[in-house]
């Protein structure tokens, strides 16, 4: 039986929940011509969609998970689906950025969607399965 | 009730027509809506489910 080197799981799990577990997040909506991404240390109105019924700064996230471990990999997914209830956003968006209200808005992630445009309706994110294979965010 | 560029209508008055597209990275379903009486179209819902997640790769170095 030989050693094996490699950061610990759990340093990962810790890591990953201390910007996310119990904090208060929010997700915005980016237009499709905007150059939003990781290099954002933190939400951002430039470039942020407009519309009848959405509120600059976007909808709050459920956040009821706490990041989790699943041998080496920890794993975090927000814990309900994120909705725009009867939005109007006419203007192509391809992107979401989830971030910490609790941090000052520190950015958590951005997810692109491919371009999309909602009229008089609700648009729903649904997430994937929570877990070390799917989950949103993963440290590997 | 289904919300349109009308308000809110009864369900009976607005005919829904789905359509899905799939990729590695997400399932996106577009619902158009439009009145039955008329086929006017007013507006539409969007449902996308999230399929690829953002991963990092914790790097360990080495020892010099």
């Amino acid at each position: 039986m030989a050693n094996t080197q490699g950061i610990g799981a759990t340093f990962k799990q810790a890591a990953l929940g201390a910007v996310i577990d119990g904090k208060a997040l929010k997700a915005a909506l980016y237009l499709a011509s905007a150059t939003t991404g990781p290099a954002n240390s933190a939400y951002t109105a430039t470039g942020e969609v407009s519309g009848t019924n959405y509120a600059a700064g976007g909808v709050s996230v459920t956040n009821a998970n706490s990041a989790g471990l699943t041998s080496t990999t920890a794993f975090w997914t927000p814990s309900a689906s994120i909705v725009y209830t009867n939005v109007t956003l006419t203007t192509a968006f391809d992107a979401v950025m989830i971030y910490s209200t609790t941090d000052s808005n520190r950015n958590v992630g951005v997810f692109t969607f491919g371009s999309q445009t909602v009229t008089a309706g609700t648009f729903t994110l649904t997430m994937p399965t929570n877990d070390a294979t799917t989950g949103l965010v993963r440290f590997q | 009730m289904i919300f349109t560029t009308y308000g809110y209508l009864p369900e009976d008055q607005v005919e829904l027509r789905p359509t899905a597209t799939e990729d590695e990275d997400k399932i996106v379903t577009r619902t158009d809506k439009y009145l039955k009486s008329t086929g006017e179209w007013v507006g539409n819902d969007l449902h996308v489910h999230l399929k690829k997640p953002l991963s990092l790769e914790v790097a360990q170095g080495q020892f010099s």
